[in-house]
């Protein structure tokens, strides 16, 4: 057993592996027409360990990219982007991620999707049934652990694919519109969901969306992202108690100002 | 009784959470605990069952009455046609003169014995266990196709034996066929066996080499860049073309045929396998990634699984493929098979056995193919619901 010191140890390096910190990044893709697209240009931000931010923005702002290039599955063309001390080179089970489709493995029952993490990464022997169990309970799937993912609901499906990211113990987790398939009750339950999660494993959480009210009800800062080219317009942090309420004056004073920032608070110009 | 089939029918059940309306299969029973799971987290259930013919309710509707009597007709249309066919038979007057056998008679007693029993069954005993009834509800679906199936028997048996419309040696009737299956059913149950043997070797290391070559080319550029081109070229040839090649490489008649039948196999299986291996969605191999997968990971519990439905069609085109090879391969040199037990029978001027050996060929592939559909729902049981099944 590690002693009392080295665990210590370990914890503060776990600690210090989920802040993430990005300079500079920018990415271009090139178009099926063969025209250059910038997709990210210059985009800095810094996420403290255990944090919850929102990048916030109209679609093509470059969101997406991003969390795709914290998460290592695309490289940036310029900058650099770390996790902890360590730069990221690819992808890892320390930074999970959760798409807008659910994508889970249709060919896997739902309990099998949820472990596939551990059996990925050769651990389902040693560590195995119980943290699934544990997660199946935490989301409330146990009683669909041997039904298949289309015989699920879209809110039920997102459930299977947090628990899924979440079986590995990642410091980071990445969402990518997680709940924009989802109506709008469905999404609010989520979106309490995600949050106790996160007050109850301290995971580091950046949440890509361009719902402005889940950005301002769920995250402690807001990046605000314009297109053509994608860059970061603003950060605003959320200084509001939790839990919050949708209909607080200061959450919607929040939202006004959002909207101005982005153009879209119609009326005068 | 009844209430024990309305408890025990199978249900729909359709869940309200939230907005979603949404229903799950028709498998689940009402009593088991799922529905308890998913009313302990909010969910609405509502089951209707599924209709059953067999729950008899007190009070029955005209139409339900209609549907009854329906049903009787229906199950009794196989065993009347075997007694037509019997009566036929035995009551017309032979217009060619073959050795007077009774295998034909006998056979066609046989089967209105288990048609009547299975009618009785259907209609007598309404409270048998519902496992039971619903077995029987299947057998009930089979009733005008099997009743089909005799009177075309019939109708052989008219055109041939009772009014010699066709002549004789080349269009024996279903008697001399018979009397053929019964004096030489040995011989073609050895042939059958052998004909199987060579059959599964060939398939099995044509489906073993095909999945190989599939995912190697269909996962790696590199060996896609060199495979690609030798696939083209060496695929569309017709395997049978490579007879006389593989009768001088191999060490004997068998390995020859059965080299011929892998390779014939080894095309589709290995076509369908990169296809499928190739257009994995990405979103899932990024998934795996980011939960920590590494290469075998991704080949073998993802692109592969993923591949599975375009493989599978692979696996049947390489089975039809086989059936086709199977034959032409047994006449070059091997001494035991179904088709080459037709063509001996062809140089003795034996029509009856040709008929026998077609119809136990017949039987033997469509056996094989039926247990490869069997294979194919318990392997993407996962797709059904997704697709048309």
């Amino acid at each position: 057993m590690v002693s009392g010191l080295a665990g210590v140890a370990a914890s503060t390096r776990a600690r210090e592996a989920s802040s993430l910190r990005l300079c500079a990044v920018s990415k271009t893709f090139r178009t099926a027409g063969g025209a250059l697209l910038r997709a990210l240009d210059g985009a800095s931000l810094d996420v403290r360990a255990g944090e919850l931010i929102s990048l916030l923005g109209p679609s093509g702002c470059g969101k997406s990219t991003l969390l795709r290039l914290i998460a290592g599955l695309d490289q940036p063309d310029g900058g650099e982007i770390w996790a902890g001390s360590e730069p990221i080179k690819g992808p890892s089970a320390e930074r999970g991620l959760v798409f807008q489709d659910p994508n889970l493995f249709p060919w896997l029952p739902v309990r099998r999707n949820i472990a596939s993490g551990l059996v990925a990464r050769g651990v389902m022997r040693k560590t195995g049934h119980g943290v699934v169990d544990e997660f199946m309970r935490l989301m409330g799937l146990e009683s669909f652990a041997s039904a298949y993912p289309h015989q699920l609901s879209g809110g039920m499906a997102q459930r299977v694919a947090l628990a899924r990211a979440l079986v590995n113990h990642p410091t980071v987790l990445l969402l990518d519109e997680p709940l924009g398939a989802l109506d709008a009750f469905t999404r609010m339950v989520l979106q309490d969901e995600v949050l106790r999660l996160w007050q109850s494993r301290g995971t580091t959480m950046v949440l890509v969306t361009h719902d402005i009210d889940e950005a301002i009800y769920m995250s402690d800062r807001i990046f605000i992202m314009t297109p053509r080219p994608g860059r970061i317009e603003q950060v605003l942090p959320v200084d509001l108690p939790r839990p919050r309420h949708r209909s607080d004056a200061k959450f919607l004073a929040l939202r006004g100002r959002i909207l101005e920032i982005l153009h879209f608070a119609g009326g005068r110009n | 009784m009844a209430a024990m089939f309305a408890e025990d029918a199978p249900h729909v059940i359709l869940l309200q959470y939230g907005q979603n309306d949404f229903a799950i299969g028709a498998e689940f029973d009402e009593s088991s605990g799922l529905k308890r799971g998913l009313q302990s987290m909010g969910v609405i259930v509502t089951s209707e069952a599924v209709d059953s013919p067999f729950v008899a309710d007190p009070a029955e509707t005209p139409s339900r009455m209609k549907r009854v009597g329906r049903n009787a007709l229906t199950t009794l249309l196989a065993p009347a046609a075997a007694l037509l066919a019997l009566l036929l038979h035995l009551g017309l007057p032979n217009h060619q003169s073959p050795l007077p056998t009774h295998a034909y008679p006998v056979f066609l007693a046989w089967v209105l014995g288990i048609t009547l029993l299975a009618a009785a069954c259907m209609l007598g005993f309404p409270f048998l266990y519902p496992a039971a009834q619903r077995r029987l509800a299947a057998m009930r679906s089979m009733g005008p196709l099997v009743a089909v199936g005799i009177l075309l028997l019939a109708v052989w048996d008219l055109v041939t034996l009772k009014f010699a419309l066709l002549p004789l040696p080349h269009f024996p009737g279903p008697d001399m066929v018979f009397q053929s299956f019964l004096e030489d059913w040995s011989e073609l149950a050895n042939c059958a066996w052998h004909s199987l043997i060579l059959l599964m070797s060939g398939y099995v290391s044509g489906v073993a080499s095909g999945l190989i070559c599939g995912v190697l080319i269909g996962w790696s550029p590199r060996v896609r860049y060199w495979g690609m081109p030798a696939l083209k070229i060496i695929g569309p040839m017709p395997a049978t073309a490579w007879i006389p090649l593989a009768m001088v490489i191999c060490p004997g008649s068998f390995f020859a045929a059965m080299a011929i039948i892998a390779l014939a196999v080894w095309f589709p299986v290995t076509m369908l396998t990169i296809s499928g291996v190739s257009n994995v969605r990405m979103s899932y191999l990024d998934v795996a990634r980011t939960l920590g997968a590494g290469r075998s990971y991704l080949i073998f519990r993802v692109a592969i699984p993923a591949a599975l439905p375009s493989i599978f069609i692979g696996l049947f085109m390489g089975l039809g493929a086989s059936f086709l090879t199977l034959v032409v391969a047994e006449g070059i040199g091997v001494s035991s098979g179904l088709a080459w037990y037709a063509d001996e029978a062809r140089s003795g001027m034996e029509y009856s056995k040709i008929y026998a050996s077609l119809i136990i060929t017949a039987i033997f592939f469509s056996v094989i193919m039926t247990l490869l559909f069997k294979v194919r729902d318990r392997v993407l049981v996962w797709q059904k619901g997704v697709i048309k099944w």
